[in-house]
């Protein structure tokens, strides 16, 4: 709200008008100078003349003052409109009806000159002696009338000597200027200084070139100018420290004027621009903008402050937080003509508010939100707050009763040590106070006389000038019942190996049985089978012999022909019981053997199966393979690999079935292959044919076990590689084993 | 025994048969007890080979062992079926288990003898089925 000097100007003329005690009056010439038009009139003149300023302005002065060109002042101002220059009229009485009045103005004036409280004075240009003193200024200046008298106004102006002073007032005697206004210095007669804004005139008076002043003692307003500066400028500097600032809003004109601190807070250079209540606005966020103009509206309406908290963003994008507190003021006639508001930058304080929010939220959510019990005593150790978590250990309804309990209260009577619970309960506040915070085990007792057992630790906290204890519960009731329970199990343990280990056994032992029985029924079948033919022909022998025996035909010849034929059958069906008999013996000790003694053996028990099935056997196995080793479980397990291509031929109707047997030795290990033309295995079981229990041999009584155990006596007791992979038109079995069979491997 | 040894003997001794045993000494002591009831006896050493000698000589039955290399008893009676439907087929085997007589049946066998062979289950089986044939020869001459 800046005034520009010309609008200064015009507010003082009027002021300096009516201000002034001498009477003016403004003129402007018509008719080339023949009359003139009042353009202004005094508030002295008022007076003097005893007519109204509104009745005169814009008329002539003819029409008012007919007698004015007899007076002789219309020819002066007729001289003075046509040559420019000064004149003076001598005071003169006008001629008419009004003159009573003006006289009696005149003597009221002369009253009110002497008895104003403003210093009035008038003094020679010249000797500068005073010719007239009013009682204002003698009391003012604390000198009596005779004493001032005698002086001059040098001795009232201290910072003046005669020749300054006479050049100042040069303009005013020499009629250059009509007036001079200036603040000064006044000295009283007691040395004290004040302050005082004089006004000089000149005035002719009895033929004398004399000076009017009136002094007007300004200390007060000097005082009162100093003081509101000084605050102003406090003000200023508070507002930039507090990140203060105001505004003031000319409702009628939309004028809103901001300090600087405003333009500082919204990132504006201080008085860079012409603030309204829209620019103000447009920093807003659109939903700040409503939040604000319904505070302000709702205190217009009520006549009351407001105060409102909201953002702005700057030009840069930089968000602030300000607080406005704001009031209207009202005229007369009750209508809001200004606001007046405080704006303060409240960003730190808001980012720091929102912080410690945030943070309280944090901590609340820690708190209500962990799943161990958690308990906020104070210093007596009563209970003052408690979160889900313990209410849902403790089980307890409804949750207030907690409330000012203390620990002890929600505890058994006696810990499991044994111990009080409250005595233990002092103990432990105690240490805590004097060492710091405590981590015990303590037993709670839910609402249900239910006990459990938690780990506890108590924090002291130092909280508002006093001390509050933060415990963390943690239920270890379960935690402890397990490790009881692998405390037990841990002083079982040998027994449970033992029993795990008896178990395996046992199930080994009885696959071992399992496998043996098949074993033993392979043979049986085997030895069946070699004992048939014998039996056959005995069984014909016999036949034959009854029939010739029944017919008559008995021939002793042929009779004991055919008897020792029974016997030699009887011979070798007992041989073949020995060949059994001596596989069925269990290697109690690793025996040095030969490679082919061990084919050979096999092929004796199960040849004739296989060559009554018309399965060619091949056999290169040099004669010179010796080994260490168990000569009876390498026939079984060879015996179990002949049986097993003997029901691949068998099964899929290969009548020329093949079987060939292959011994070397190499690197000290011992190779024994066995390659059939039964077929192979299909390519989506072989990875199992060594499994437990598995058997194709759907039609026969396979027991699955046949492969299991094979690889088993092979890799585990004879520490060798039973290994299997199908050829062209069947599979190859391969048994490696090392020639000598190590005490050590044993 | 429904007719005399002497009788049974009398009638064998007319037969031609067909005799299939691959094991020698089986085959060697066997021959000589069938000598005893036939006179005319065709020995194969396996089911191919009977069934070969069965295609070119005619046979009043046909005994044979099951399991032999090439063709077994069984596959042999099958084909054999092929070409004669009524030739009694005696099935001679060590296996005397329920699933051995089922698939024999199956394969059109009549009589099943089990190994070792007693000379009285022969003479049965031999009664039976010529009892069996002389009804079914009665029956067609009423025809």
């Amino acid at each position: 709200m800046k005034k520009s000097s010309f609008s200064q100007a015009a507010d003082i003329y009027p002021i300096l008008m009516d201000s002034v005690s001498i009477n003016i009056a403004v003129y402007e010439a018509i008719d080339d100078g023949e009359d003139f038009i009042f353009l202004d009139f005094n508030r002295a003149s008022e007076i003097t003349e005893d007519i109204k300023r509104e009745e005169l302005l814009g008329k002539r002065l003819k029409d008012i003052f007919p007698g004015v060109k007899e007076m002789g002042l219309f020819d002066v101002l007729k001289r003075v409109y046509q040559t420019g220059g000064r004149e003076i009229f001598e005071p003169a009485f006008y001629q008419d009806e009004r003159n009573v009045g003006w006289r009696k103005n005149l003597d009221s004036l002369g009253e009110i000159i002497d008895t104003s409280l403003n210093e009035i004075y008038i003094f020679d240009c010249h000797s500068l002696e005073f010719t007239y003193l009013n009682q204002g200024a003698l009391n003012n200046l604390g000198y009596s009338y005779e004493e001032m008298m005698q002086m001059t106004p040098l001795s009232l102006i201290p910072f003046h000597t005669k020749e300054s002073f006479t050049t100042l007032l040069e303009p005013l005697c020499k009629g250059s200027q009509k007036q001079l206004i200036f603040e000064t210095v006044h000295r009283r007669k007691d040395r004290s200084l004040y302050d005082i804004e004089v006004r000089l005139q000149y005035l002719r008076k009895d033929e004398r070139d004399q000076v009017f002043v009136m002094g007007i003692d300004i200390t007060q307003r000097e005082l009162a100018e100093k003081k509101l500066k000084a605050s102003l400028e406090q003000l200023a500097n508070t507002e930039k420290v507090a990140h203060f600032g105001g505004w003031e809003w000319n409702m009628q004109s939309n004028d809103l004027q901001w300090s600087d601190e405003v333009f500082r807070i919204f990132g504006e250079v201080s008085q860079s621009f012409t603030c309204s209540y829209e620019k103000f606005l447009s920093y807003l966020s659109e939903s700040d903008q409503i939040k604000v103009e319904a505070s302000i509206n709702t205190a217009l309406k009520n006549k009351e402050i407001y105060e409102v908290d909201h953002k702005i963003i700057l030009k840069d994008g930089t968000e602030r937080f300000v607080r406005e507190v704001g009031e209207f003021n009202y005229d007369k006639n009750g209508k809001a003509i200004t606001l007046i508001d405080g704006v303060m930058d409240i960003t730190d304080y808001t980012r720091i508010k929102e912080a410690l929010h945030e943070q309280e939220r944090i901590y609340s959510q820690l708190f209500h939100q962990s799943t161990d019990g958690m308990m906020v005593s104070d210093d007596q150790l009563n209970t003052v707050d408690y979160n889900k978590a313990l209410l849902k250990m403790l089980k307890y309804e409804p949750p207030e009763a907690m409330v000012g309990k203390q620990p002890f209260k929600l505890s058994p009577k006696y810990q499991p040590d044994g111990k009080l619970s409250i005595e233990k309960q002092s103990k432990i506040f105690k240490k805590i106070f004097t060492e710091g915070p405590q981590y015990f085990e303590w037993q709670l007792c839910q609402s249900d006389e239910n006990l459990i057992l938690t780990d506890v630790s108590v924090t002291p906290i130092h909280i508002d000038r006093s001390w509050k204890l933060h415990s963390v519960m943690k239920d270890i009731t379960k935690r402890k019942e397990m490790e009881a329970e692998l405390e037990s199990f841990n002083e079982h343990l040998s027994e449970h190996v033992e029993a795990e280990l008896k178990k395996n056994e046992e199930q080994t032992q009885h696959m071992l049985q399992q496998s043996r029985l098949a074993q033993m029924g392979l043979l049986i079948s085997m030895i069946a089978h070699q004992w048939r033919q014998p039996l056959s022909s005995i069984s014909a022998i016999a036949g034959t012999l009854t029939m010739d025996s029944m017919m008559g035909e008995y021939k002793k010849e042929f009779f004991e022909e055919r008897l020792e034929a029974i016997t030699k059958l009887s011979q070798h069906l007992s041989s073949t019981i020995d060949d059994f008999r001596g596989f069925f013996k269990e290697d109690k000790e690793a025996k040095e053997t030969s490679l082919l003694e061990i084919v050979n053996s096999s092929l004796l028990i199960i040849g004739p199966t296989l060559k009554n099935k018309g399965i060619e056997i091949e056999e290169t196995v040099p004669d010179t393979i010796r080994l260490v080793t168990y000569p009876n479980e390498i026939i079984q397990v060879f015996l179990n690999l002949l049986k097993n291509s003997e029901e691949a031929i068998d099964e899929k109707k290969i009548y020329n079935g093949k079987i060939s047997i292959t011994g070397y030795i190499k690197d000290e290990t011992v190779h024994l292959s066995l390659k059939d033309n039964g077929g192979g295995v299909p390519e989506e079981i072989i990875n199992k044919i060594f499994d437990p229990y598995f058997s194709t041999k759907m039609k026969r009584d396979g027991t699955g076990l046949g492969l299991y155990m094979s690889k088993t006596i092979i890799e585990e007791h004879c520490k060798g590689v039973l290994t299997f992979e199908n050829i062209d038109n069947g599979s190859i079995f391969t048994i490696n084993l090392p020639v000598q069979l190590q005490k050590e491997n044993l | 025994m429904s007719m005399p040894l002497s009788q049974l003997i009398e009638l064998t001794k007319q037969m031609h048969i067909l005799y299939v045993e691959d094991n020698e000494d089986a085959r060697t002591f066997t021959l000589e007890m069938l000598k005893r009831f036939f006179n005319n006896i065709t020995v194969a050493e396996n089911g191919q080979d009977g069934l070969e000698k069965f295609k070119t000589n005619t046979f009043d039955f046909v005994l044979t062992d099951i399991n032999m290399p090439k063709m077994n008893g069984l596959d042999m009676i099958t084909e054999i079926r092929k070409l004669d439907a009524c030739i009694p087929a005696i099935v001679l085997s060590a296996h005397n288990e329920a699933n051995y007589h089922t698939e024999a049946s199956r394969c059109g066998v009549n009589h099943y003898l089990a190994k070792p062979l007693s000379v009285n289950d022969l003479i049965q089986t031999l009664d039976m089925m010529l009892t069996d044939r002389s009804l079914s020869t009665n029956k067609a001459s009423l025809v």
